[in-house]
């Protein structure tokens, strides 16, 4: 078995209104490997969240593929039904950004965390309670606790009941998004170790969705960057937050306020607002706030290439570089 | 920078203990009754709704007599008072006797209480020939709680047909009271299921079943109902009438409830904790009937609560008009056929008793309904 | 009760000279529904002519409260005690505790003294009018000499100020066609209509995206020298914090634990809880590998709160039969800089 968990191949979602079509997302590709975590960063209006949820089938994609790689061999995952559904959907998982909404608020705490083994095992009730002890006491909710309803807890609780039901069928591939967002800093950092702690002890896989970048750096493996639905720029962490390629992905992280005074960071503030993706611009949908902007960008869009283990979508990579 | 369990040594702060163990494993019903319980008129006012249920329940126990009895000898008698004093002596509850009187003038005649008789008043007790009923329809018996001892009590007097009054609104109340609740049940069932169809299919379902709500809802609300029970044959078992009436009134209001059920779900349908259901593997029917419907029912039922009172006016309107049920069958509106005469407010103004009931129930359901809108989300 | 506050505070209160405003030993309870909130513990702070104050805190640490209270617009259920002592332009020094909510004196202090801008643009603009019309409105309201004319000039050359593009044309657009960020000008434009001497600002940038964002603080920051006002900065982002304000007060459980310069609590912080907060934060310049530091526990309700520090039940250094007994002091480490923290007296035994 090769090492890779899911291929994402041209993945597309539009949204049909009146009149007005909104391409949420325009053929994102992406491959992902067994145990990493890919952060997916970008502002309101980028696709993030909405390549979350077509990954998990919450939404269905307008084109495109989910390639998932299982010991029987590749299967699409959006295309899979019956038989094939009932086997592989619990290994695509979620936790949400809101504590708050995303528990049913008519169900006990142990009625969310076992109801989708209910739906996807034959379990005796007795084997699913010590599953969810188990399970409940591995991300730190008190057992004790289990026969309350959701609002006898805090966010950060709340958070972890969430965790528990995504991972209770122990999945492969988790979609975290903005699991941390909603969050307090000091229970931001609980959940944070919490994931990382499971992720080692599972070989899970995520897919973290988030817009705050400090967190993305600390979590991901590799992290891609999105603007209006398209891809501007992929890559490893490390070298990725070093040294961004994409005008954009250094705005963005230029703009991130730093927890230290004495940290000035040169801040390149961009013009404008993001646009309204029901009308993007043409060419590269970055070109009216980019400031290396040429006459070919506003025409063409940028094709996402390689320079040595990055993909950039810029025609311009090389003279904005030079620039510094 | 390893984990340390600081609960252990220090003491658990009480105000984290502060609100009651009972309020974390409330449900959301038991979330409910909390609020409304604050709520302090729609708490009178389900009191009060109770007391009228369970006397239209104990209908004919508590009436002293049966709808078709009648005395021809009392016709139109006001209503007669309960003493408890006789010339300052203590006798316990009695009403006098009654003697009929003719006005020197206008030779009306009514009756006045006959001093001289008393006529003490026993409780629990056989009551006369013709009071016969079935508890529940099964256990025959003719105990009733009270009859007055060789003579006659009619708290709220008696029409022109010498038929007790106050009989014929306990009476009444079980049609007056109960057609509404059951012609709301079905309007909910009817609603829920239509509703639910259109909402989460979608597409070509939700197309044709919102013209079929258009279609009827087009329909004037007024002249359908009396159309329809105009077409009840006059010859039908009160019972039939009732069970007819009921399905006329859930006809014409279903289609109102499938809107407001469809609209429902599409809102519903968009929420972080159904999509987490749906990833979970949750099938369709599981969706629909643990998740979907419970997170709005309780809307459901604040919007039927306060449906009811216009059932209730619905029911005494067309029975007022001749159109719902007839005589001998009773209800508030027929009792009420009697007041559209004028001499009936001049002379004889107790036979408008029945309306004091309609009013008071139809206020007390609206302010239930408030109380419970109220309490309907207790997530906020 | 606040209803029953006169209209006319009384005269005769003082405060330093460099200072604007002043609160002391402010207290907060929230009336809510079976038991009593105490929001707000006994805060003290001052803010001097020109100075951005950060509040900072987690959600439930009263820094919100803290700041309505000083605008006067909390609920009806919060009862406030305590004063809060500011300067008026015309030189007096008002207890703002004492003064009617509804009153003239204050609706008169609020916007034109006083402004604040919120989290939630949207909620500050009425969907049914055009901007232009809301921000002349305030005009006029403040300004008795202001005509029509002369108000919408001001309005325009506001909205020029505030970096709104075009703003003949955006002046007679309704709120919905304005996006957050353009919302978020557009209600600093409003703030600056009347030209306050103390600006609170409420989370103001924490709805919107990094880069609206960043191009909001700047905003603010250019303002603030151009106009000399006073900024009360309330966020739970230390990020923010750090590039935005001169002096910081960390609060938790409805207590400041620690006030100091930016450059005291970042590079200095005593406190357990400030030191906890930092250190619990993903920076952008750490390696990371390593991993994150936890405080442990989750905040707790401030009910039936007996003297006690705060943060006792989540705290590494917590000293037994000490910290969950009494009261904490406030001590100085050095000056400007305070922690309310037993540890420091230990310290300070130490040392002396």
């Amino acid at each position: 078995m090769d090492n890779v968990l899911l291929e994402i191949k041209h993945l597309s979602k539009v949204y049909e209104g009146k009149g007005v079509n909104v391409k949420a997302l325009s053929d994102v590709s992406l491959t992902v490997e067994r145990g990493e975590t890919i952060g997916i960063v970008g502002e309101s209006g980028c696709g993030k969240t909405t390549l979350g949820r077509c990954v998990v089938r919450g939404i269905d994609a307008t084109s495109g593929e989910v390639l998932f790689h299982t010991d029987e061999g590749v299967i699409d995952f959006l295309k899979i039904k019956g038989a094939q559904m009932k086997k592989y959907r619990k290994d695509i998982q979620m936790i949400f950004q809101d504590p708050y909404a995303s528990l049913d608020p008519r169900m006990t705490v142990f009625d969310i965390i076992s109801e989708p083994l209910r739906y996807n095992t034959n379990l005796s009730n007795r084997e699913i309670e010590l599953a969810v002890e188990k399970i409940a006491e591995q991300v730190g909710l008190n057992k004790a606790y289990l026969r309350r309803y959701p609002h006898a807890f805090s966010g950060g609780q709340r958070q972890r009941i969430g965790i528990a039901r995504s991972l209770i069928l122990q999945p492969k591939l988790i979609v975290c998004d903005e699991a941390v967002s909603a969050l307090d800093v000091s229970i931001q950092a609980q959940i944070i170790n919490l994931l990382e702690d499971l992720q080692k002890e599972y070989n899970l896989t995520y897919l973290f969705i988030s817009h705050a970048l400090s967190v993305v750096r600390h979590i991901s493996d590799r992290v891609m960057v999105m603007y209006l639905g398209r891809v501007v720029e992929f890559g490893k962490t490390e070298e990725l937050f070093a040294e961004p390629r994409h005008p954009y992905t250094k705005a963005l992280l230029s703009a991130v306020p730093q927890p230290d005074p004495d940290i000035l960071v040169d801040r390149i503030i961009l013009e404008g607002e993001v646009p309204n993706p029901a009308n993007p611009p043409s060419g590269c949908h970055f070109h009216p706030r980019c400031a290396y902007a040429t006459e070919r960008c506003s025409k063409e869009a940028p094709p996402l290439e390689e320079q040595d283990g990055r993909l950039v979508a810029c025609w311009n990579c090389e003279a904005c570089r030079n620039k510094e | 920078m390893e984990m340390k369990d600081k609960t252990k040594k220090t003491p658990v702060r009480k105000s984290q203990e502060k609100k009651s163990d009972k309020y974390y494993y409330a449900s959301q019903w038991q979330l409910m009754g909390r609020k409304f319980r604050k709520h302090k008129l729609a708490m009178i006012s389900a009191f009060v709704l109770m007391i009228f249920y369970l006397i239209a329940i104990l209908g004919n126990f508590i009436a002293p007599q049966g709808t078709e009895q009648y005395d021809g000898k009392y016709v139109n008698c006001a209503p007669t008072p309960v003493h408890l004093f006789h010339e300052g002596k203590f006798v316990g509850p009695f009403v006098y006797g009654l003697k009929m009187e003719r006005d020197p003038v206008t030779y009306m005649a009514h009756f006045a209480e006959d001093t001289e008789k008393i006529c003490r008043l026993r409780f629990f007790t056989e009551g006369d020939e013709g009071g016969e009923y079935k508890w529940f329809g099964l256990i025959p018996s003719n105990i009733h709680l009270f009859k007055a001892e060789d003579g006659k009590v009619f708290l709220f007097g008696t029409d022109n047909m010498g038929r007790d009054l106050f009989s014929r609104v306990v009476l009444g109340a079980q049609i007056s009271l109960f057609i509404p609740v059951a012609g709301m049940l079905m309007t909910l069932v009817l609603g829920l299921a239509i509703g639910s169809l259109a909402g989460y299919f979608g597409g070509w379902v939700d197309t044709v079943i919102q013209r079929i709500i258009e279609v009827v809802r087009s329909f004037p609300q007024v002249p359908l109902w009396m159309a329809l029970s105009a077409a009840i044959p006059k010859t039908m078992k009160p019972a039939q009438v009732f069970m007819l009436m009921t399905v006329i009134l859930s006809l014409v209001s279903w289609p109102g409830l499938a809107r407001v059920v469809r609209s429902k779900f599409i809102s519903v349908k968009k929420e972080d904790f159904i999509m987490a259901a749906r990833i979970s593997g949750a099938p369709a029917d599981k969706l629909i009937t643990r998740h979907m419907i419970p997170s709005f029912l309780s809307y459901i039922i604040v919007d039927m609560t306060m449906a009811i009172p216009g059932l209730i006016i619905g029911e005494t309107t067309l029975s007022f008009l001749g159109l719902g049920l007839r005589s001998p069958a009773t209800s508030w509106g027929v009792l009420l056929q009697e007041t559209n005469k004028l001499e009936t407010i001049m002379f004889y103004n107790w036979k408008l008793i029945p309306m004091i009931f309609v009013f008071l129930s139809v206020l007390a359901f609206n302010f239930m309904g408030d109380g419970l809108r109220d309490a309907a989300d207790p997530y906020k | 009760m606040k209803h029953n506050r006169k209209d006319h505070a009384q005269d005769g209160y003082q405060i330093a000279p460099e200072h604007i405003l002043e609160v002391k030993d402010l207290n907060v309870h929230i009336n809510v529904d079976d038991y009593d909130l105490h929001a707000v513990r006994g805060v003290n702070f001052s803010l001097k002519n020109g100075e951005t104050l950060g509040l900072v805190g987690e959600s439930g640490c009263g820094k919100s409260v803290t700041s309505k209270e000083v605008l006067g617009i909390n609920p009806s259920n919060c009862k406030g005690s305590g004063q809060i002592l500011y300067r008026t332009k015309s030189g007096k020094v008002l207890n703002l505790l004492e003064l009617n909510q509804d009153g003239a004196v204050y609706r008169a202090i609020r916007g034109s003294e006083i402004s604040m801008i919120f989290q939630e643009p949207m909620t500050a603009f009425s969907p049914l009018y055009t901007i232009g019309n809301q921000l002349a409105e305030i005009i006029l309201l403040h300004d008795p000499k202001a005509t029509k004319a002369s108000a919408r000039e001001r309005v325009l050359e506001m909205l020029k100020k505030v970096g709104i593009a075009n703003p003949e044309k955006r002046i007679d657009q309704y709120p919905h066609e304005f996006s957050g960020g353009m919302l978020q000008r557009a209600l600093i434009a409003m703030m600056l209509c009347c030209n306050p001497d103390i600006l609170i600002a409420d989370e103001p940038t924490t709805a919107l995206d990094v880069t609206i964002q960043a191009q909001i603080l700047e905003l603010m920051r250019s303002l603030q020298k151009e106009f000399g006002m006073s900024i009360l900065f309330i966020t739970h982002d230390l990020g923010t914090v750090a590039n935005m304000c001169d002096n910081v007060a960390v609060m938790y459980l409805g207590e400041i634990v620690e006030y100091g310069t930016v450059h005291q609590i970042f590079h200095n912080p005593q406190h357990p809880y400030t030191k906890g907060l930092l250190r619990s934060l993903p920076k952008m310049n750490e390696s990371r590998e390593e991993k994150l530091y936890i405080i442990n526990g989750i905040v707790p309700l401030p009910v039936d709160l007996p003297p006690c520090c705060g943060f006792y039940d989540r705290c590494e250094y917590c000293i037994e039969g000490v910290c969950p007994n009494r009261t904490i002091p406030e001590f100085t480490v050095e000056p400007g800089h305070m922690v309310r923290c037993m540890l420091m007296e230990q310290g300070e035994k130490q040392h002396g």
